[in-house]
């Protein structure tokens, strides 16, 4: 099979991907490769200097002519079948001890020297009392594991960093996303188109230069983000309402079978 | 080849532009930086992050905020928002949309049964609150107050307060969009006077603010407003030209009784119809037994006004009537037919203002005599 590939990636600066089919060494089916990276871009206006950058993104993809193999995909977080925990507790107890108590524990013998200075000090019918103290704690260790490029349902993947910091790097260097496996009957089109898709709200801008110390409100931070945003959208590949396309790639092979004979 | 490695590349110059004065507006404004940055309220505050921005000062009515992150965003006295606000999806936990504020009024500050409480205990609020304190929050309360409040007392107490103590540019929005909205016809009146005493502040907002209600529900009062304040010219030449093509006839009919009461209280008696008691309308035909009927309605009230200024000076009548006498002096002619005469000719002056009388022809003949 011949893989014909066709990547967009009209605003490459901040986003770029490219994909790479190739035969499986099973048969009717193909494993795709995927390189992608994100870029955090300035644009200057001068006095100012408005950083874009991405919270988080998606990967969606639309296989044709076959389906996406569900045990091989990239990044699958697999829950374990059972959790063991580990507690350390460290006991404590704080009592008090009336004197009487004390005394009367030291005469029967079941209280050793408590502290002899309690007989000693005690006067009449005057009670005092002693306190000892030890401190109770638990410790617990829980374990998270990030996974940058999780698999969803759905056929998607979600791309984020720990701590909602903005995406920046390669997350996928030719690395395999899926595997991709022909339908029965052996179809005129087999491939998959996979898509790089940023939420309007997942957009986010900094102020990283202000020489003019311009104070930036939220109101008007929200709406230079959303100016950016329209912006961006119309240069990108595709949007909707909700999210904007930045990289597109359709991979695929037509039959060589010719059916009619 | 690349156009170029940089991203500005893709930005035109008036994006660019655009960008460099949303940042350097002096306006934290929300309507005025989205028109600031040539966005449409209708289309393009879909599916955004606006989480914690501020709608303060803002008529953000008719806007589509669908899907939109609005966790948090505030507004206060003078945000304008309703049913055309569009929210679907829209995330409005801890905002200004969750509280409810414009629709609900402030009743997560003011309990429900806070407004049926007796006068007493609401007055007593009202004067523990002193000017020092006064905040929005306090305002609001008051509107609500004023709003929902089943003491007219406590009403009319509430929106003196705030009268007294919010700036005249927040009383006209006040007025207009919270007041006069109403569907409360003591409200509205009560609101319409409230602004007609704002007329010696700001002539040109208090006529606007009533112009535009010109259409609403409460066009009778808007008029009666206008007709009272506006100066003789062509300002209440248009005036009377607008309202003679009103569809509601009460509203027509309630323009006509203040223009003629301002004319004084000669005019302001034979301008309606002494059978029905009705005002002439605009274009009404006045025949000439109309105008004996007026004559006769002239002379009882000259009598009465001779017996009340006669014998009754100090005190009221029968009917606790005051006449002045201005009738007695307008009209005075001896005999009937001169009389008739004085009533055309007022009601011919009055007709001057554009009200389109079609008065007996013959009666201009007695005129010319």
């Amino acid at each position: 099979m011949k893989f014909n590939e066709k990547t967009e990636n009209p605003l490459g600066q901040l986003v770029e991907m490219s994909t790479r089919t190739v035969e499986s060494n099973i048969e009717m089916a193909a494993d795709i490769f995927v390189t992608l990276c994100f870029g955090v871009e300035d644009i200057e206006l001068e006095e100012y200097t408005v950083s874009i950058k991405f919270r988080r993104a998606y990967l969606t993809t639309e296989p044709n002519g076959g389906r996406i193999d569900p045990n091989l995909k990239h990044g699958i977080r697999k829950h374990p079948e059972r959790i063991a925990r580990e507690t350390e507790i460290e006991k404590s107890t704080k009592t008090t001890v009336s004197n009487n108590s004390a005394r009367e524990a030291i005469v029967s013998g079941k209280f050793s020297p408590i502290d002899q200075s309690i007989e000693a000090s005690r006067k009449g019918k005057k009670e005092t009392s002693e306190v000892a103290e030890v401190q109770l704690s638990e410790r617990n260790t829980d374990f998270f594991e990030h996974i940058p490029v999780e698999a969803q349902g759905n056929d998607r993947w979600i791309i984020c960093n720990e701590k909602d910091i903005s995406l920046s790097g390669y997350y996928l260097n030719n690395d395999r996303l899926c595997r991709i496996i022909m339908d029965n009957g052996r179809p005129n089109r087999f491939g998959i188109s996979i898509a790089v898709e940023i939420k309007r709200q997942d957009i986010a801008i900094e102020i990283t230069k202000n020489t003019r110390w311009f104070p930036l409100v939220p109101n008007k931070e929200k709406l230079l983000n959303a100016l950016i945003g329209q912006r961006l959208a119309s240069i990108a590949h595709g949007r909707n309402d909700r999210a904007i396309t930045f990289a597109k790639s359709d991979t695929f092979v037509n039959s060589e079978v010719d059916h009619e004979g | 080849m690349k156009d170029s490695f940089f991203l500005e590349s893709n930005f035109s110059h008036s994006d660019l532009d655009r960008m460099r004065g949303l940042i350097e507006s002096s306006s934290s404004n929300f309507v005025e930086l989205v028109n600031l940055a040539g966005l449409n309220p209708h289309t393009d505050l879909r599916y955004l992050d606006l989480a914690g921005v501020s709608f303060d000062d803002c008529d953000i009515r008719g806007f589509d905020f669908t899907g939109t992150n609005l966790i948090g965003a505030k507004g206060n006295i003078r945000t304008l928002w309703d049913n055309s606000t569009i929210l679907h999806e829209a995330q409005i936990d801890d905002s200004i949309f969750q509280r409810g504020d414009q629709e609900e009024g402030v009743s997560s500050v003011l309990p429900e049964g806070f407004f049926r409480q007796h006068w007493v205990d609401l007055a007593l609020w009202l004067n523990s609150n002193s000017v020092e304190k006064f905040t929005d929050e306090y305002a609001s309360q008051l509107v609500e107050i004023t709003l929902k409040s089943d003491d007219q007392y406590v009403r009319k107490s509430a929106m003196e307060t705030l009268s007294r103590n919010v700036s005249i540019e927040t009383l006209f929005s006040i007025i207009e969009n919270r007041f006069i909205t109403t569907d409360d016809k003591f409200l509205a009146k009560a609101a319409f006077q409230l602004l007609g005493s704002l007329y010696a502040d700001n002539i040109q907002e208090t006529l606007a603010v009533a112009t535009r209600q010109l259409r609403g529900p409460w066009a009778a009062f808007a008029a009666e407003l206008l007709v009272q304040k506006l100066p003789y010219g062509n300002q209440l030449k248009y005036l009377i030209e607008l309202m003679s093509r009103h569809e509601d006839i009460l509203v027509r009919r309630s323009f006509i009784a203040k223009l003629a009461e301002r004319q004084g209280e000669a005019t302001e008696l034979i301008v309606r119809n002494p059978l029905s008691g009705d005002v002439f309308d605009f274009h009404s035909f006045i025949r000439k037994t109309d105008l004996e009927n007026l004559t006769r309605v002239v002379i009882r009230r000259r009598q009465f006004e001779k017996e009340f200024l006669e014998n009754n000076k100090f005190g009221r009548n029968f009917y606790d009537q005051v006449y002045t006498g201005a009738v007695s002096k307008e009209f005075y002619a001896k005999n009937t037919k001169h009389l008739e005469m004085q009533i055309f000719n007022r009601l011919d002056a009055f007709n001057k203002f554009g009200l389109g009388y079609k008065l007996p022809i013959f009666a201009t003949a007695h005129l010319e005599l």
